[in-house]
């Protein structure tokens, strides 16, 4: 049961055993970096997102408290660090609607596979934020509806909301950049 | 929901909110959407067409690879175990203090032993007769001549 299993390993990491906390790095980080990759679309802001996300997590180890679902955690301690990066570039931008799409011209010609790739990494860093979380968590990253709910502080019933608004724009938007 | 609520309309909201796939809907309406797909494949075809492109763009995303530089340094933040505490005669002496502590005083006994033996080998080593070391060592107490203390003492 992963549940249990991830309680083992906090316990062991908290103690300092190197392995377990190599076991927790193994287990969540590519999902930690997928999630702040998909919301930022930076990167060097997704690593470092992910650094501070694990920081916080060595620091709370030892008061771990057993009840609580460390992935969940986790993820949702990521999502606000995106959400405290995309606050700020706001206010960096004052001018700019960040929640609308890139408005890139149409390319003329059926796009190459990595440009596609790009287009909808970029279609999703489009969305607005919340948009962009839901459908990265459910849809990219697999979780369920009640764990993406949880993460993202939110009802069940406000995340499907979330989903099929990012999913219409996300279709609009791949058609408009002949991604689609 | 349970299946015996499940309508049309609930069901194109599922395929709008989740894709093409019931495995993405949620698990309490997942039965219920299964049976009414069956029973009328060809309403539901557009909709589920329509998802089904956009659930085979999603998937083809890679997911990001995480450096191993990263990995590294996230690692050497780590908690880290404390140290055993040390037995025998050394962890009794030193087992509390830090380790620069006891190589301290290991070094300042050898160099105390080093300086010792060297200063004391020559006078050790001295031929000379008791009358002269004991002219010397008067001398340094101030005294000029040995015979001044004797005459004195008599």
């Amino acid at each position: 049961m992963a549940f249990t299993s991830d309680l083992d390993q906090i316990t062991r990491a908290a103690a300092g055993d190197p392995s377990a906390a190599a076991w927790l790095v193994d287990r969540y980080s590519p999902g930690i970096i997928g999630l702040a990759t998909r919301m930022l679309g930076d990167r060097t802001e997704a690593e470092d997102v992910t650094q501070e996300t694990f920081l916080r997590a060595w620091k709370a180890l030892p008061d771990w408290e057993p009840r609580a679902k460390f992935s969940t955690w986790l993820h949702r301690v990521a999502l606000n660090l995106c959400y405290d990066i995309l606050r700020k570039r706001r206010e960096d931008l004052p001018g700019e609607l960040p929640d609308l799409a890139d408005p890139a011209p149409t390319p003329p010609e059926q796009l190459a596979q990595g440009e596609r790739v790009r287009a909808i990494e970029a279609a999703i860093a489009d969305l607005p934020e919340r948009q962009a979380a839901a459908i990265t968590l459910c849809a990219l990253q697999g979780h369920s509806q009640a764990e993406a709910a949880s993460i993202m502080e939110t009802s069940e019933e406000a995340l499907e909301s979330l989903l099929a608004r990012a999913r219409r724009t996300l279709r609009t938007t791949l058609a408009e950049r002949s991604v689609a | 929901m349970n299946r015996h609520d499940m309508t049309d309309e609930r069901i194109f909201e599922l395929i709008d909110a989740y894709g093409a796939d019931p495995h993405a809907f949620p698990e309490a309406e997942r039965d219920a959407v299964r049976k009414r797909l069956a029973e009328a494949p060809g309403l539901f075809a557009a909709a589920l067409e329509q998802a089904r492109s956009l659930d085979t763009m999603l998937a083809r995303l890679p997911e990001p690879a995480v450096p191993e530089a990263l990995r590294a340094s996230i690692l050497a933040a780590a908690p880290q175990a404390p140290k055993p505490a040390a037995t025998g005669l050394r962890g009794r002496l030193f087992g509390r203090l830090p380790n620069w502590i006891p190589a301290g005083a290991v070094a300042s006994l050898a160099m105390g032993l080093l300086i010792g033996v060297n200063v004391s080998v020559p006078a050790s080593m001295a031929t000379a007769s008791t009358d002269d070391a004991d002219t010397v060592m008067y001398a340094a107490l101030g005294f000029d001549d040995y015979s001044l203390i004797n005459e004195g003492m008599e």
